[in-house]
């Protein structure tokens, strides 16, 4: 055992300071560290009120003044002790004041570097609005040209051409083709960057939607030989809410990627209500297995960036923008899902994917059924003319007049030549102004409307045509909307302002006939009543 | 006069010496209701007052009635074992 000067010798020696208070708080020791610690004399603490912090466990941090007013921090500890007989605390201190200076420091930089990085943050936000917009003005300013050079390749495939020609021909769509995808997804990504994507929430048929997206890659996979196997699991809800229109384009992208990376063998396509979760919201599990090339190793946790595929040579092999499965990943997530795979070089992979929809209320049979696929629409070139012509309506009656409001001479003469027939009379218009103009004047069965258009634009001029229906009494006109834009809320914004339909650029022939085909009924009704005050006059 | 009388020394805006106002005020009212006066003194505004009463650290809590006068040093956090350390016979 120490004896008790031994002790009272390690005290007064130690460099910390220590100080014993008896259970009032008043000083009945203190070491020679503790005087010049406070700067106070021994004679001036012995016997006077210091007191204690509470509790036994810790250490307590303390502001401590100086005579001199210097300021410093300190850690205080109190443990219970018995001094002379008495029970009392030892308080030990220990100035921090330059380790919390350090970390106030520390602290102030922290608190500097968040700003920069604040500010850094912000730049790069403005700059990355710049370049979604850049890139939404560049892609609209590409498709229109694409729009021709894609219009003038179908009326070329019309004319006498020999096998070679053919052959280029075949070669210059494709292309055409790939570019108008590559712009699509560019747009599409940045717009699921700047995070203006925004999900619809309608009721669907999911049985529907996988049967329709996989009939859709069908002919593709028969190409290469591939079969397509789907399943939806018979516990699935039927009805489900949520966009139907985002997951089919995630399914058609998974499954398109499967066609294109397997040579022989087969797709398996199946989804599973996997988990029941609140208030009626489900999640589904879709899987996609091929018997393809498979992913390498070291490439797997690059393949779901942008512009990355598994080998740089997969794109000349394989084609694709390698922005599918980025733009995929991304859409998963805003649907609460996420995205993972399975994959062995040349045995094939599995992807797998979930989404959280909701289970509808609604009944099935409350919902319209989904189009079938457009197969039967194939024949349906110049189609328009024999339609036409069988029916007796139009040879009998008046020819069909349409409207056509389209700036751009290279698409309004791809327009005409889609729609060439004796049956069909085709009146220009510069602008919206001058369509608006014409409209007032004449009697046209149907308006083919291009959205951007210098002076009025398609949606200005299509809610005038509108407001002049009504106050004249004049019959509802089909408007069919063209526009270079073909994202949701650009449609959406095409038939707020009162266009029927929506047709994105480049128009396609079989999609442009079918769209008026839908309107023969109401455009015959029109002709039989025929609207009154149409104005001949220029003063209208 | 309030049977429970308090002073709480504090410097300026510091960290320790809000936190010692929140614990104190709550204790207070929980344990005294309205039998307590508190009165929270700022050495930075009041600097003739820490050295009549020798203040050198800080926050310092001063109990003044009932004797015998205490302090306890820091942000009394631990409130639940005030009543004991302080004497309180709450009785």
């Amino acid at each position: 055992m120490y004896q008790y000067n031994d002790l009272l010798f390690i005290i007064e020696n130690l460099p910390d300071p220590v100080i014993i208070v008896d259970l009032d708080g008043i000083v009945k020791f203190i070491n020679p560290a503790t005087e010049s610690f406070l700067g106070i004399k021994k004679e001036e603490l012995l016997g006077e009120l210091f007191g204690f912090p509470l509790g036994n466990e810790g250490s307590k941090e303390i502001t401590f003044f100086r005579p001199t007013g210097e300021r410093f921090i300190a850690e205080i500890n109190k443990v219970n002790v018995s001094w002379k007989g008495e029970k009392s605390y030892l308080l030990s201190l220990r100035d921090i004041t330059q380790r919390e200076q350090r970390l106030m420091n520390l602290n102030h930089e922290l608190e500097a570097t968040i700003l920069e990085l604040e500010q850094a943050k912000e730049v790069a936000e403005i700059a990355n609005n710049i370049k979604s917009k850049f890139l939404a003005n560049m892609s609209h300013e590409i498709r229109t040209p694409l729009n021709g050079i894609m219009g003038m390749t179908e009326l070329l495939k019309e004319t006498d051409l020999n096998d070679e020609q053919k052959d280029y021909l075949s070669l210059f769509s494709h292309s055409g083709k790939l570019l108008l995808k590559l712009i699509n997804e560019i747009l599409d990504l940045s717009k699921l960057e700047a995070e203006k994507v925004h999900l619809d929430n309608v009721m669907f048929n999911i049985f529907e939607l996988v049967e329709s997206t996989c009939q859709l890659l069908t002919s593709k996979a028969q190409q290469k030989g591939l079969s397509i196997t789907y399943s939806t699991d018979s516990q699935m809800p039927t009805i489900i809410q949520g966009d139907p229109t985002r997951l089919k384009q995630i399914l058609f992208n998974i499954v398109g990627n499967a066609i294109k990376f397997t040579s022989q063998g087969e797709i398996i396509v199946k989804s599973i209500p996997s988990t029941y979760k609140k208030h009626n919201y489900l999640e589904i599990l879709f899987s996609v297995s091929d018997t393809g090339i498979g992913i390498p190793e070291d490439k797997k946790k690059y393949i779901f960036e942008s512009f990355t595929q598994a080998d740089p040579s997969i794109n000349s092999n394989y084609g694709g923008t390698g922005l599918g499965l980025t733009i995929s990943k991304k859409l998963i997530e805003m649907m609460g899902g996420k995205i993972w795979f399975d994959s062995k070089v040349d045995k094939g992979s599995t992807f797998y994917f979930t989404v959280i929809m909701k289970i509808a209320e609604k009944k099935a049979d409350e919902l319209k059924p989904e189009k079938k696929s457009k197969k039967s629409n194939q024949n349906k070139e110049n189609q328009l003319s024999i339609v036409l012509k069988q029916d007796n309506f139009f040879s009998k009656n008046k020819p069909m007049r349409i409207l056509l409001a389209e700036d751009n001479d290279i698409n309004r003469m791809i327009v005409e030549k889609y729609l060439k027939s004796n049956l069909i009379e085709i009146d220009y218009a510069q602008n919206g102004k001058i369509a608006v103009n014409k409209y007032k004047r004449n009697v046209y069965d149907i308006v083919l409307m291009d959205i951007r258009m210098p002076e009025m634009n398609g949606h200005e001029a299509t809610q005038t045509i509108r407001n002049i229906e009504k106050e004249k009494g004049r019959k509802k006109i089909p408007i069919i909307a063209f526009s270079a834009g073909a994202t949701t809320e650009e449609i959406q914004r095409n038939l707020r302002s009162g266009c029927n339909e929506h047709l994105s650029k480049p128009i396609i022939k079989e999609e442009l006939v079918n769209t008026i085909f839908k309107y023969f009924e109401i455009i015959k009704q029109n002709q039989d009543e025929p609207s009154p005050n149409i104005c001949k006059g220029m003063t209208c | 006069m309030t049977d429970y009388v308090f002073e709480l020394f504090i410097a300026g805006n510091d960290l320790l010496g809000k936190r010692a106002i929140k614990n104190i005020k709550l204790f207070c009212e929980n344990t005294f209701q309205d039998n307590y006066t508190l009165d929270i003194i700022d050495i930075e505004i009041k600097q003739e007052l820490a050295g009549k009463y020798r203040i050198s650290a800080i926050p310092t809590l001063i109990k003044k009635k009932p004797l015998p006068e205490m302090r306890i040093l820091g942000d009394l956090t631990e409130t639940d074992q005030l009543t004991m350390e302080l004497n309180l016979d709450l009785d």
